[in-house]
């Protein structure tokens, strides 16, 4: 247990800093369906959301996030919600009563919330067309909702014009 | 009948995570209620129904009423010793008294009924920074208490350690029934003194909260509501929590009180025996300091194992009236399902004397202060409960029930004559119950 | 009694804790029974017990703990 966390802690200082347009870490990590590489949704903009089912804020951003999906998915938005549950049940029963409308992966061992520097839960990360960190933020309240989807509108709208 | 409030502080972390840990819950209001059903061998019983009421937004932004409602009665030690012969302790003006029987110890009888309400407000202010504010009120038949308090909690370390530093202030004003009783007069001297004067303010020992002996109550302050004695505490917390694992938390709070003014119980007298048989010969009106400054050490360590969890707590109490105290508490709930747990408690708790308990005065001595009563005496008490709840939906219904033994010395060396015959701590046995439950609203 | 104390802040004053724990790391200590004070009715009623037949009162006060909720 001890080595694992000191291994993590290594990698952390080798691991480039995630700061604001920094290339995002890219990842693998298994989904619902087959593994999810957000290598592959380059082109798009990615909403990359950290959660688990015993945060409230969480339970609150979910149907947020199927909201989002639904009106800008076709203007080439990607929700990828990346789970941190350390019993996979809970997490399912969350799916069950929420039912998200957008990619969920599954990342128990911590190991991409590590590299993303997750301070605290939810912890939400914007990801522009070409795969850079545009924005991160930490916690998930109703008076969030609209800069939020601001952030996003304008990003998807660059893309727009080539 | 004083049954004193105590402003409870609500944890503040109730406000960001109590109501998660299940599946998704929609409201953030919730209605938590109990009712304790509390019953003293041959003494006190107490039915006290209680409600929480809590709103907000669940996380940043809790307001919660707390609302209790009291209803004592039964018989309580009035701090007279047991002796060989029986006791009768008259009423003022030949009203209705009570008798003693031999080798009984003297208790009184009463009824009161309370009622207290109080809110807390609390806000994140930052996302490090939380407040809390809290105003209580409560009254009684012959009491009145308004207190509320201030704290703050800060995170820090990604919120491994938290924090907090509170503050509290707390106004109490007692009009005991029957007036406010001379401090350490003899009822014969006191008699003596009514009689020369006629005034009825001089209260004897009886059973007078019936609201007939009104009319033998010449004291006007009867009527006046901010009339009587009062009593100031004003407190201060600092306190740490600290995240040790992912399984372990822990609690570490100091706390000073500092209580000022009225602090006898007005109903409490001492028997004045004599120096030779040990005989009583006269009551005495209890006196206590009107100072009293105490010091609290708190730690607490919360644990969950595969499954299950367990609290375990020490409180190291020490004040200024000679009384140190210590307090153990284990609690361990195990989870046979994911919807039952079962939850057994044990409590230890040992007390030192105040310096001033006497349990009995002897005729010659003269005092400063002096109380008979056994809760200041020193004491052990032991508290075993059982707690069962059921979580049906986002909803639980839970049912405990617990027995209590305190204990003090019985035949304590200073027994001298005929009250070497007689228990001078008679063993308190007590079981209460409460059926609670707790919902979304 | 000091002895204890002294171990306790010792504990305090290390500045770190025996494991880092990460903010994804915190949902058992997010559950209401993980809480100083797992249950605030039963805590209020046993304290206006205990304030009713000894001597002694307060110690618990407010706490920390709990998720990395924000």
């Amino acid at each position: 247990m001890h080595i694992r966390t000191a291994l993590l802690s290594l990698m952390l200082l080798v691991a480039p800093v995630v700061g604001a347009d920094e290339a995002a870490p890219d990842f693998t990590l298994p989904g619902q369906s087959g593994p999810v590489t957000l290598a592959d949704l380059r082109g798009k903009v990615v909403y990359l959301d950290f959660w688990a089912s015993w945060c409230g804020p969480c339970r609150q951003s979910f149907p947020w996030m199927n909201e989002v999906q639904r009106r800008y998915g076709d203007q080439g938005l990607a929700i990828v919600a990346v789970n941190l549950d350390q019993e996979p049940e809970l997490a399912a029963r969350f799916i069950d009563h929420t039912k998200p409308e957008f990619t969920i992966a599954y990342d128990a061992e911590g190991a991409v919330a590590e590299r993303y520097q997750v301070q605290g839960m939810p912890s939400s990360y914007v990801i522009d067309r070409e795969g850079r960190l545009h924005a991160r933020h930490v916690g998930f309240r109703d008076k969030d909702r609209a800069a939020l989807e601001r952030t996003l509108r304008d990003l998807l709208n660059d893309g727009a014009h080539p | 009948m004083q049954l004193k409030e105590k402003p409870v502080r609500q944890a503040l972390a109730l406000a960001t995570c109590a109501l998660l840990g299940g599946p998704a819950a929609a409201s953030e209001t919730r209605v938590d209620g109990s009712v304790l059903f509390y019953s003293e061998e041959d003494r006190v019983n107490v039915v006290e129904p209680v409600v929480f009421y809590t709103t907000g937004d669940g996380a940043d932004d809790v307001t919660t009423v707390r609302l209790v409602y009291d209803s004592l009665s039964g018989a309580s030690p009035n701090g007279a010793v047991a002796t060989s012969t029986t006791q009768t302790f008259t009423g003022a003006s030949g009203g209705s008294g009570y008798t003693t029987p031999a080798n009984e110890q003297p208790l009184r009888d009463f009824s009161d009924t309370r009622v207290a309400v109080g809110v807390d407000w609390d806000r994140r202010l930052s996302p490090t920074l939380r407040r809390a504010t809290s105003v209580n009120f409560s009254r009684e038949e012959d009491y009145l208490s308004l207190g509320g308090n201030l704290s703050f909690a800060r995170d820090f370390n990604q919120k491994l350690t938290t924090v907090v530093f509170g503050a509290g202030i707390s106004v109490d004003q007692v009009q005991p029934s029957g007036g406010t009783p001379p401090e350490l007069m003899t009822f014969t001297e006191a008699a003596t003194l009514s009689a020369a004067s006629g005034d009825a303010r001089v209260r004897d020992d009886d059973d007078d909260d019936d609201d007939d002996d009104d009319d033998d109550h010449d004291d006007d302050d009867d009527d006046d509501l901010f009339s009587g004695e009062s009593k100031r505490v004003y407190d201060v917390l600092v306190g740490i929590t600290q995240v040790l694992s992912r399984r372990t938390l822990l609690q570490l709070n100091l706390s000073r009180s500092q209580s000022t003014g009225y602090l006898n119980d007005p109903y409490k007298i001492l028997s004045l025996v004599d120096p030779d048989t040990g005989q009583t010969l006269d009551y005495v009106y209890e006196k206590r300091p009107s100072e009293r400054t105490a010091d609290v050490v708190f730690v607490k360590l919360a644990h969950h194992f595969e499954r299950d969890v367990a609290h375990l707590s020490y409180r190291y109490f020490t004040d200024d009236w000679g009384i140190d105290s210590q307090t153990i508490d284990l609690t361990y709930r195990w989870q046979p399902t994911e919807r039952l747990y079962i939850e057994p408690q044990y409590r230890w708790y040992q007390q030192t004397a105040a310096d001033f308990f006497r349990y009995f005065l002897v005729q010659g001595e003269s005092v400063s202060e002096a109380s008979a009563d056994l809760r200041l005496g020193e004491m052990t008490s032991n508290t075993v409960a059982l707690k069962v709840g059921f979580r049906i939906g986002e909803s639980e219904l839970n049912f405990r029930a617990a027995s209590m033994q305190q204990e003090g010395e019985s035949r304590p060396a200073e027994a001298f004559g005929v009250l070497r015959d007689q228990d001078l701590y008679p063993t308190l046995n007590a079981t209460f119950y409460t059926v609670g439950f707790s919902t979304p609203w | 009694m000091m002895t204890r104390l002294a171990l306790v802040l010792a504990v305090f004053t290390s500045g770190c804790t025996f494991e880092p724990v990460r903010p994804w790391e915190r949902d058992l200590l997010a559950k209401p029974e993980m809480q100083l004070v797992p249950d605030p009715l039963e805590h209020y009623l046993d304290e206006h017990i205990d304030f009713s037949k000894e001597s002694s009162f307060g110690g618990q006060g407010l706490g920390g703990g709990g998720c990395g909720c924000n």
